[in-house]
């Protein structure tokens, strides 16, 4: 039964479409983890950040809020059956974690058009006055639901469900269009 | 070029020399002309056609209102109808066609019509097409159908890209005129967020006709200014050949910008939109949308060659186009004196003024004859105007040889915006006009819209308007200053009130765009039809592209008139999105053809595909169908011998889609007991149930399994239809009914790539992938946990579950290894013959199983109707749905319930939706039996078989009924049946 092999397929098309032009660029995040965090009713993110830091220091404390009581843990790093089972196991009681890392794929749209590609998309106000680095916002982009971050002056982070990953990377595309042929 | 082309134009570049084609006649205009006043320069008066009686009709106005010159511009997916020739840029290589004529616009055949205008009035239709009442469908409707509307809209696919944007600022400026750009100004400096918006391709509004120099500098060298520091503020954005056409709630305002619509066709960037429509979010308005100059109702105002006062003077000078050679004006106010002085200086003969003031105040001291106290009552010329009658306020007629005439009946503030959420424009005498309501709700008008006049008086009232939206937000701001503009007319204006020229000859129009003549208005009163509404609707003033712009008020004052009332208490129609027309491409954005909406796609999709499969869209997923072979010619083909190799061998099917959803919580298992109608609090770890959800109604919700993989953790699938509904109703219950449950909710549809393996040899595939024991044994019939896959390298969930009634199991695996694993299970499953197997032979094996979906939970039906109501517990205190289950009408024997249905003779056929009928009964629906919910072609029994809903159905197995199809007109002798086709007693789940 070894011989069987496995591949992690992403739901992104070819990268090669991603291109990268001179005012905007889209790269799917290819490694890593997406950890869906349910705490309870009295729970905090202050709480959590310190309950994962002493838990897990090696997957950082980046989080991002779709709902009260409710978080993503996001991380560049691979996390094993194992040592998830361990993270899951050692969490306080107030906190659950459902691993989502195949169900919601992230991609990073940048660049200085990046805001103006968005803004074709979503109805959240993205400006930099707005909109700081590291705040969140689940919203839609077109018809597609995805959680936007800004984890840079100009670089944003979409959190997709899978089965709508390709359709929004080809309307993103299109969106994208108009700058990278201007 | 002809010499309507004069000197100036604050506009137009005249390096730029741009060739175009007008009804195929070769023609040139330059760079900056719009449509309409290029044809004006090449002295085309006639443009078009109108729309009821085929009269000639010319360019009336210069901006958005224009009711006359709409024309057809462009070709093939590209042609755009009804453009106002007054809005359309003009670019090289453009194509102009004029609508509503044939064989063309000089010589147009339906012009007869207005041979028959005394029969054509208010309410011809309405009287003439009465009888005999079977004409209307067949012959009237067409043949007025055919008749009706003005542009054709093309059948080709439009080649353009449209699309939709939302953008935010502290303040909306709609208007680019000398209010609008001051309060942008001013909110700009003020370190506001700011965009301004104008229809306009070049911002300034009413600097841009201004002939007068500003403050001592040209008005166009001024506008360059104020422009400059606008564009250098990075607070501030400009947006050009911008609409604002809707103001919607919470401060969101609808915008069409065109961006790509004024380029010709080799400069379009086919990754641009050709208009991009905006949703703006605002915190505060300023509306400058300036006023509409109104037309005066007299016997042949539509002729072409009259033309709006204002317009003429915006074609003079922002264009350099003469309007004509001698030109007289008729107007009640004095703004239009301006347009006199204009024309002298231009060296352009200006004949007569006609002003029905018999002692106007004004300060015009030029050549032109002024004749008070006179009006317009008619004017003559075949294809535009040659002269017109005025008549003098002693009676006697005088007629004038003219080639235009300017007409100025005051102005109407452009209100719609301020209006859309439900304000009602407010009278004023003073204005002779509609003002903006007094509560607009964070939106301050200003300038001509507020009843201002002039470029220093709007461009004040520009700024001290931003200065009290700025105090709105908190935010500190001085008001923008500019120098008055040396004044040459009065500043205080009388105008007096002229609606309808009583002593008129011949028709005289009120509203252009429908010809709707002020006898149509009258005879609308005389008819009843007197409210402003009714009146709207019987004579059609108003409605259609212009909305009535310039021509609302006018009636509005000839019916107060007539009822001796004040226009106020008339009161105006409703204002709606949008102010001009939008196209659909705007309206539709990207989503079209196959971006319609978004397409979901399992995480076996890529894997099926190359399988071969058909997909069906199934909401938005693509589900794979069935998986055609060479030879294979005919979908059933497919699905016949897929569903033979499940039965006999072992076949896998992407269940992907249905709805997933991770449960957990110390009180989950009270959770689920009180949302599923039967029990659940003791499920134990490693089990999966079926359960039933039931509406508050006591009708069945949805179904599926839920499993329980730990103490506090469960794992609910649902149908693929209410993945999403189901996880809200949980949300709801959890958040809402019962927060004292610890309960947290997942969606996990996503996460997980999952299959079912079915046929009597899929426990020996499974077993090649899987290291644990999955033996009948230890992994007995709704067994559910996790295992362990291909020597440790990977945890899935398995689940001994079976909807097409054999030995089958589903496996999930986290989704990115689904296409590793479906290609495992192939590899594994090659020595029995596995094959893949889609929704339609999914559906076949239900049937055959007897199992349902929501063909048959179809929002009408209990548990006991679909044979299950032993599942309903009486033994919990309570869970959704339980009292209402009881009701008497729901626990009736006699309820249509689950039933199979098969022909007697096995050659007939039947279809899903026909009713069942008792035999002898009459064919009707009062004898109805019941329905077939579903229904296929069994392989297994090799022929027809269905479910269905049927009176006291279980106890009726046997019973030979009629099957009618009322669509089809057929009957067919059915018996009903067990509606498990296919091993009722289940030997093959528990194998």
């Amino acid at each position: 039964m070894h011989e069987y092999p496995l591949e992690n397929r992403l739901a992104f098309p070819s990268n090669d479409a991603a291109g990268a032009g001179a005012s905007i660029n889209l790269a799917p995040i290819r490694d890593g983890f997406v950890f869906h965090l349910l705490g309870d009713a009295d729970s905090n993110e202050v709480d959590l950040k310190q309950a994962i830091a002493k838990i897990a220091p090696e997957l950082g404390t980046d989080l991002r809020s779709p709902s009260p009581n409710q978080w993503f843990w996001v991380g560049g790093v691979d996390v094993s059956n194992t040592r998830l089972a361990e993270i899951q196991a050692a969490l306080p009681e107030q906190f659950v974690l459902a691993d989502q890392t195949h169900g919601r794929l992230r991609m990073v749209l940048s660049g200085a058009s990046s805001r103006s590609v968005l803004a074709k998309g979503t109805m959240v106000d993205l400006s930099p006055e707005m909109f700081a680095i590291g705040q969140s916002a689940m919203t839609q982009i077109g018809h597609i639901g995805a959680m936007i971050t800004r984890t840079a002056d100009d670089s944003f982070e979409l959190i997709v469900l899978r089965s709508f990953a390709s359709t929004l990377w080809d309307e993103l595309q299109h969106m994208a269009a108009e700058f990278r042929h201007p | 070029m002809t010499s309507f082309r004069i000197d100036g134009g604050t506009l137009i570049d005249r390096s730029d020399v741009r060739r175009f084609t007008f009804n195929g006649e070769a023609l040139s205009g330059f760079g900056g002309d719009t449509v309409a006043s290029s044809l004006l320069a090449n002295g085309r008066q006639l443009v078009g056609r109108s729309f009821k009686y085929h009269r000639p009709r010319g360019i009336l106005t210069a901006g958005a209102a224009e009711p006359n010159a709409l024309l057809t511009i462009g070709r093939d997916g590209r042609r755009d109808p009804n453009t106002r020739a007054t809005m359309a840029e003009l670019f090289d290589g453009l194509e102009a066609r004029s609508q509503n004529c044939w064989p063309n616009v000089k010589f147009d055949i339906g012009a007869a019509n207005g041979l028959l205008g005394p029969l054509l009035g208010a309410g011809f239709y309405y009287k003439t097409f009465m009888w005999p009442a079977a004409f209307w469908e067949k012959v009237y409707e067409p043949l007025i159908r055919k008749a009706a509307g003005l542009g054709r809209a093309s059948y080709d696919p439009d080649p353009g890209y449209y699309e939709k944007c939302w953008a935010h600022c502290d303040l909306l400026v709609i208007g680019a005129g000398p209010a609008g750009l001051a309060a942008a100004l001013t909110a700009g400096r003020a370190g506001a967020r700011v965009i301004i918006a104008d229809e306009g391709a070049q911002s300034g509004g009413g600097f841009l006709a201004e002939g007068s120099p500003v403050g001592g500098k040209p008005a166009d060298a001024v506008l360059a200014d104020i422009i400059g520091e606008l564009h250098a503020l990075p607070n501030v954005e400009i947006k050009k050949r911008t609409t604002v056409f809707a103001a919607y709630d919470d401060q969101v305002f609808g915008a069409v910008e065109r961006v790509q619509k004024h380029l010709p066709e080799n400069e379009i960037n086919p990754h641009r939109a050709m208009e991009r429509l905006w949703r703006i979010v605002t915190r505060q308005v300023v509306l400058a949308t300036g006023a509409e100059e109104r037309p005066i109702v007299f016997g042949g105002n539509d002729r072409p060659g009259v033309m709006m006062a204002g317009a003429m003077r915006i074609y003079l000078n922002a264009y350099g186009v003469a309007p004509g050679k001698r030109v007289a004006l008729f107007a009640n106010n004095s703004q239009a004196y301006q347009t006199a002085m204009d024309l002298e200086a231009r060296g352009i003969e200006v004949a007569a003024i006609i002003d029905p003031r018999t002692c106007p105040n004004i300060n015009y001291a030029g050549k032109a004859r002024l004749i008070a106290g006179a009006m317009v009552r008619d004017t003559a010329g075949r294809r535009a105007i040659k002269s017109i009658t005025v008549r003098h306020d002693d009676g006697s007629d005088e007629v004038i040889a003219v080639d235009a005439l300017g007409v100025s009946g005051g102005y109407s503030p452009i209100v719609h915006l301020a209006c859309h959420r439900g304000g009602k424009p407010v009278w004023s005498d003073a204005h002779v006009g509609f003002m903006p309501p007094e509560n607009t709700d964070g939106m301050t008008p200003c300038g001509a819209v507020a009843g201002k006049a002039g470029i220093s008086a709007c461009f004040a009232a520009g700024g001290v308007a931003a200065v009290k939206a700025l105090a709105e937000l908190g935010v500190m701001g001085e008001a923008a200053s500019l120098p008055g503009v040396e004044q040459t007319a009065e500043t205080v204006d009388h105008i007096q009130p002229v609606w309808h020229v009583a002593s008129t000859k011949g028709k005289a129009f009120v509203d252009y765009q429908n010809d709707v003549a002020a006898s149509d208005i009258t005879l609308a009163m005389r008819e009843g039809y007197d409210h402003v509404e009714l009146a709207k609707r019987y004579t059609t003033n108003g409605m259609a592209t212009d909305q009535g712009k310039t021509s609302n008020v006018n009636a509005i004052g000839i019916l107060a008139e007539n009822k001796g009332v004040s226009p106020g208490e008339i009161g105006t129609t409703t204002f709606r999105p949008f102010y001009t027309p939008v196209s659909f491409g705007a309206l539709v954005g990207a989503s079209k053809g196959m971006d319609f909406q978004p397409v979901r796609k399992s995480p076996l999709h890529g894997w099926a595909e190359r399988k071969g499969a058909k997909f069906v869209e199934t909401g938005l997923w693509y589900r794979s169908s069935w998986f055609p072979k060479d030879g294979e010619t005919f979908w059933r083909d497919s699905v016949d011998r897929e569903v033979n190799t499940v039965r006999t061998k072992v076949g896998i099917c992407d269940v992907s889609t249905l709805g997933k959803i991770e449960i957990f919580g110390a009180d989950a298992a009270e959770f689920l007991n009180r949302v599923y109608c039967n029990a659940f609090l003791k499920l134990p770890v490693g089990k999966a149930r079926y359960g039933i959800m039931l509406r508050e109604d006591g009708f069945v919700y949805d179904d599926g399994t839920t499993s329980c993989l730990g103490e506090n953790h469960y794992f609910m699938t649902t149908t693929t239809a209410l993945a999403a509904g189901v996880l809200t109703h949980l949300e709801f219950c959890s958040q809402v009914l019962w927060p004292e449950l610890d309960v947290r909710l997942a969606s996990a549809t996503d996460q997980w790539a999952q299959m079912a393996i079915a046929g009597p040899r899929s426990r020996e595939v499974l077993s090649k992938i899987i290291d644990d024991d999955i033996s009948n044994e230890a992994f007995p019939f709704m067994a559910a946990r996790e295992v362990s896959m291909f020597g440790g390298r990977l945890k899935g969930r398995l689940f001994r579950i079976s909807f097409s009634g054999e030995l089958a199991y589903e496996i999930a695996v986290p989704a990115g290894y689904g296409e590793s694993v479906a290609n495992a299970v192939m590899a594994a499953g090659e020595e029995f013959g596995i094959e893949p197997y889609g929704t339609e032979a999914l559906g076949v094996m239900r049937i055959e199983k007897g199992h349902v979906t929501h063909a048959e939970i179809n929002g009408t039906v209990t548990p006991a109707d679909l044979g299950m109501g032993k599942l309903v517990s009486i033994k919990k205190d309570d869970f959704i749905g339980r009292v209402m289950n009881l009701r008497e009408g729901l626990v009736d024997p006699d309820r249509p319930a689950l039933v199979g249905i098969k022909p007697k003779s096995p050659s007939d056929k039947f279809a899903t939706g026909s009713h069942i009928l008792n035999p002898g009964d009459e064919v009707s629906l009062a004898n109805d039996q019941g329905y077939v919910t579903s229904m296929c072609h069994s392989p297994t029994l090799d022929h027809a078989i269905g479910l269905a809903l049927v009176k006291n159905g279980p106890k009726r197995h046997g019973e030979e009924v009629v099957i009618w199809n009322g669509l089809a007109g057929t009957t067919v002798t059915g018996i009903l049946c067990d509606p498990a086709f296919v091993d009722p007693e289940n030997e093959k789940l528990h194998a």
